[in-house]
């Protein structure tokens, strides 16, 4: 009886473990995401100036995860037509990437981006487009170098509690 | 034309009696207009006819959520219409555009702080050239190259459509060169206005662009094109003479006179066989004569 418990205790606290470290993985993958669907969005208003409900349309079913239900609320409140400004939209958009824990700073950024993207001509478009790029790619430069620190020790800290809370159980 | 307003806007217009509803004029910190039959009027916030003090007042607000409405939250998409001064919306109704003009190097590079919009709600009237048919296009024959003349606001251009979209349903394959998206009222490629079945349009193309595009891919039996009386319209006339395709046009003027003293036309008026003049003076549209150019 005492070892099932001590394997169960162990076995949770590992795979709280896990679970903690695979979070630093999925926020190195939405932001991969992110860069990808900001990269097609820039091809779009470069070659085909195809508006956003388009581009945000044709896109979302690429994408899994928070980055896809973003863009989900996105294409759902612009097809309501209720007249919500873009930049509402974009906010409650950013509220379901939110909660992955991408840095505040990138948000903050993603909530400036919202206030002008749609508002001008191409060539501010993808001014905007350019600097936000850049931002991605340091946040997702962060985010990977996190990602090899965190997974590690998160992964042994699971094990390790567990262990230790078996000590003094048992 | 409701649906493209702020929520405000729209809930001014929608208890407004539609009908006759030609425009709904939208000017920054100024009275919500309409034009209904005609005549223009102030909106009061609950939609009535009223004076001017007693009016809703158009703010920036909505008219910055009416751009994002139309423009689909995505300005850069129409930017050449924008710099063209309107936009089609689905329907064929227009939205006129009036702001502050930006330039870059000698060139209009878009506008900003826009203070005005006015939407023209779209109207075809078919059936409006069945008078002149035949004399632009007898059963069993070929089309006449015709010339529509009249002062602004005389029905040229519905006149034209109709004709357009009546001669293409007799089987003339026919291109019409739509600079300002005004004949076919054509969104997102689709003509919002019935132009026949056997019509190509080349939407937002210059004349000069669309003729060469229309004689090399399209073959037409006939081509339309709208507002004639450029000195260059003289080169596209011409070459769609040597063609051997007829063409069906529109020209500001009150008579075949005054259209013949024009610099274009003493070059050109002989490419058509038959001249229509419109007037008011029973409504727009009145066909005054339609004559035979020798």
């Amino acid at each position: 009886m005492r070892t099932v418990g001590a394997g169960l205790v162990m076995l949770s606290c590992g795979a709280m473990g896990l679970v903690v470290a695979a979070s630093f993985r999925q926020r190195v993958h939405n932001l991969r995401q992110l860069v990808a669907f900001f990269q097609a969005l820039e091809s779009e208003i470069s070659y085909a100036r195809s508006t956003l409900p388009e581009v945000i349309s044709r896109q979302k079913g690429q994408y899994t995860g928070v980055v896809g239900l973003f863009l989900a609320v996105l294409e759902r409140a612009m097809l309501d037509g209720t007249g919500e400004s873009f930049a509402e939209i974009w906010t409650s958009g950013l509220n379901v990437l939110a909660v992955n824990g991408l840095p505040s700073w990138l948000l903050g950024e993603l909530r400036q981006v919202g206030k002008s993207l749609g508002q001008s001509d191409a060539a501010e478009q993808l001014k905007h487009l350019s600097v936000l790029q850049k931002r991605l790619e340091e946040a997702m430069v962060e985010a990977r170098q996190e990602e090899e620190k965190q997974t590690r020790l998160w992964s042994y800290l699971g094990v390790f509690s567990g262990l230790i809370l078996v000590l003094l159980l048992f | 034309m409701r649906r493209y307003l702020a929520p405000r806007l729209r809930d001014v217009v929608e208890k407004l009696d539609t009908n006759g509803l030609e425009e709904i004029r939208l000017r920054l910190e100024r009275p919500l207009m309409a034009k209904i039959a005609g005549q223009f009027t102030c909106l009061s916030p609950l939609g009535r006819p009223c004076p001017a003090e007693a009016a809703y007042i158009v703010t920036r607000d909505d008219l910055e959520r009416t751009i994002q409405i139309i423009t689909k939250n995505s300005w850069y998409a129409w930017q050449q219409e924008i710099l063209g001064g309107y936009l089609t919306l689905p329907g064929g109704h227009r939205v006129g555009i009036g702001g502050q003009a930006v330039y870059a190097g000698g060139e209009l590079k878009t506008v900003k702080n826009v203070a005005s919009l006015n939407f023209r709600q779209a109207r075809a009237v078919t059936g409006c050239a069945d008078s002149v048919l035949d004399s632009v296009a007898p059963i069993g024959g070929s089309v006449f190259s015709t010339l529509i003349i009249s002062p602004p606001g005389c029905g040229k251009t519905t006149l034209l459509r109709d004709l357009t979209r009546q001669i293409a349903n007799r089987g003339f394959q026919t291109v019409i060169i739509d600079e300002r998206s005004e004949i076919a009222a054509s969104y997102q490629g689709v003509p919002q206005l019935d132009v026949g079945y056997q019509t190509d349009v080349l939407d937002g193309y210059s004349k000069e662009i669309g003729v060469q595009h229309a004689l090399r891919g399209l073959a037409p039996d006939v081509v339309v094109t709208d507002e004639i009386g450029h000195e260059r319209d003289a080169w596209i006339l011409a070459e769609l003479a040597r063609s051997g395709v007829k063409v069906m046009a529109t020209c500001h003027g009150n008579s075949l006179q005054q259209v013949r003293d024009k610099r274009w036309a003493r070059e050109s008026l002989g490419v058509f066989e038959t001249a229509i003049l419109l007037s008011r003076r029973r409504g727009p549209g009145t066909v005054e004569s339609v004559l035979r150019l020798p």
